[in-house]
Formats: C-alpha cells, sequence, structure tokens
C-alpha cells in the first residue's frame, strides 16, 4: 500500500521521547517527513510482520526557538517567524535533524492518520526542505555520534 | 473501578514522594501513570517489535511523483 506522505510533509505525531524510545509519546508534536517506505519484497518474504502503510523517517520540531541561543549546532535548522507563515505555521520553529524518528505509519504514532489528510499541517516550501536534506547528511558526515534516532522501528 | 492496596519499601515511597511533588501530582496518581505508560509500551511492543528494523535492505523508499532521479537518489544517500 503507497505511504500516505511525502518527503518535507510537515505531520502530526506522537513522536517518541529519546528516554522511552519506543513509546509514542502523550502528546501531539509535528514532525517532518524525510522519507516514507514500504517493505522490500525480500522483507514480505522472510514472514515477519511488517507495517501495512510502510515506515516514515521523519525528524524533530520544536517552537523554543531560543533553546540553542546564537550558536546554533550542526544539525539544526531555525526557521523564522516569516518562513514560518510562509509554511503555515504561527510561530517560528526550529527542526533538529539529529533527532529521528523511524516510526511504523500506524495511528499509534500518527493520530490523525485516519483523516483525510493524514494530519498533514503543511507541506514544506522546497527550499526548506532542501536545507532539511542537507543538514541532515551533515550530520551523518560529521556529528554521527549525535544522531538521536527514536521510534519502534529504528535501526538496531 | 478496582481498589487495590500497594506496598512499598521505604526507599522507593521516598524517591516516589519526591517525583510526585515535582509532577504536582499524588504518589497514587504516579503509581497509575508509570503503570499505565508500562501497559502501553506492553502493548505497542507486542504490535511493532516483530517487524522488521529499518534499512535499506529491508524497506524501499517510496518516490514522489514530482521527484527527479537525481533528488531521489540523494534522499536515499540519506540513509545509506
Amino acid at each position: 500500500m503507497t505511504p500516505p506522505f511525502r518527503r518535507g510533509d510537515m505531520v502530526w505525531s506522537y513522536f517518541p521521547f529519546a528516554e522511552t524510545p519506543d513509546i509514542p509519546a502523550r502528546t501531539r508534536h509535528a514532525a517532518i517527513i524525510i522519507g516514507a517506505f514500504s517493505a522490500t519484497e525480500a522483507s514480505r518474504l522472510r514472514g515477519r510482520p511488517v507495517p501495512e502503510y510502510g515506515v516514515a523517517v521523519a525528524v524533530y520540531t520544536s517552537s523554543q526557538v531560543k533553546k540553542f541561543g546564537g550558536n546554533l549546532p550542526i544539525g539544526i535548522i531555525q526557521v523564522s517567524l516569516d518562513r514560518a507563515r510562509q509554511n503555515k505555521n504561527n510561530s517560528a520553529f526550529f527542526i533538529d535533524t539529529r533527532i529521528r524518528a523511524y516510526l511504523p505509519i500506524h495511528r499509534d504514532y500518527f493520530p490523525d492518520l485516519d483523516a483525510p489528510n493524514h494530519g498533514l499541517i503543511t507541506s514544506i516550501d522546497p527550499g526548506l526542505f532542501r536545507r532539511v536534506m542537507e543538514e541532515f547528511a551533515r550530520v551523518n558526515e560529521r556529528a554521527r555520534e549525535q544522531i538521536v534516532a527514536v521510534g519502534p522501528l529504528r535501526p538496531r | 473501578m478496582a481498589d487495590i492496596t500497594v506496598h512499598l519499601d521505604d526507599e522507593l515511597y521516598d524517591k516516589a514522594s519526591r517525583v510526585a511533588r515535582l509532577d504536582n501530582v499524588s504518589v497514587k496518581e504516579l503509581v497509575e501513570d508509570v503503570m499505565r505508560r508500562h501497559l502501553d509500551y506492553v502493548e505497542v511492543m507486542e504490535d511493532f517489535s516483530k517487524m522488521p528494523p529499518f534499512s535499506l535492505e529491508n524497506y524501499e523508499l517510496h518516490r514522489d511523483a514530482d521527484e527527479s532521479d537525481e533528488d531521489y537518489a540523494l534522499r536515499r544517500s540519506l540513509f545509506q
């Protein structure tokens, strides 16, 4: 089945906390989808259950923009109020590409999955998504030790 | 609603009291919350623990209709 999310979608999720990485958070949280994946044929043939709608890899966002002060660590993108408004958000926010969730596309993790728009808040503009990809890649190359992977399907 | 009595040793009760005070809840509410979280954990893990973990061997990146070959390859490379 085709995953309902596209690259750059900002969606409501129960993004798990690092302390309990498998457990859906109790409150909803905006996450940005980097990619949606389907189980490979090889994976299906092994006979293990696979998520019906696939897996989403998403990164963390927060409106606590003062958290980092002026010195942004690698992997962080600050989104100004102007740009946030262009992206249908009412306040500035940051995107932390170091914090990555590997989530089954299931209502346990995406509370509005069964709604017509599947919990889509907005699709971020292509320029911003390109920056997200660049920072994601920079973290992979230069700060791999800072990656925080959560979600029950995180790489093991 | 079921009523049960739980016996906590003094050290555990002291710790629970401190955490409950910080969270502005009673020890009873804290115990209920911890139990609920654990049951959520068991339920969720039963469902998802049998699924293969993320890797490009187990999962294939879905390509968006408007995505070029180059963009798709670049995005896929993020997960290698």
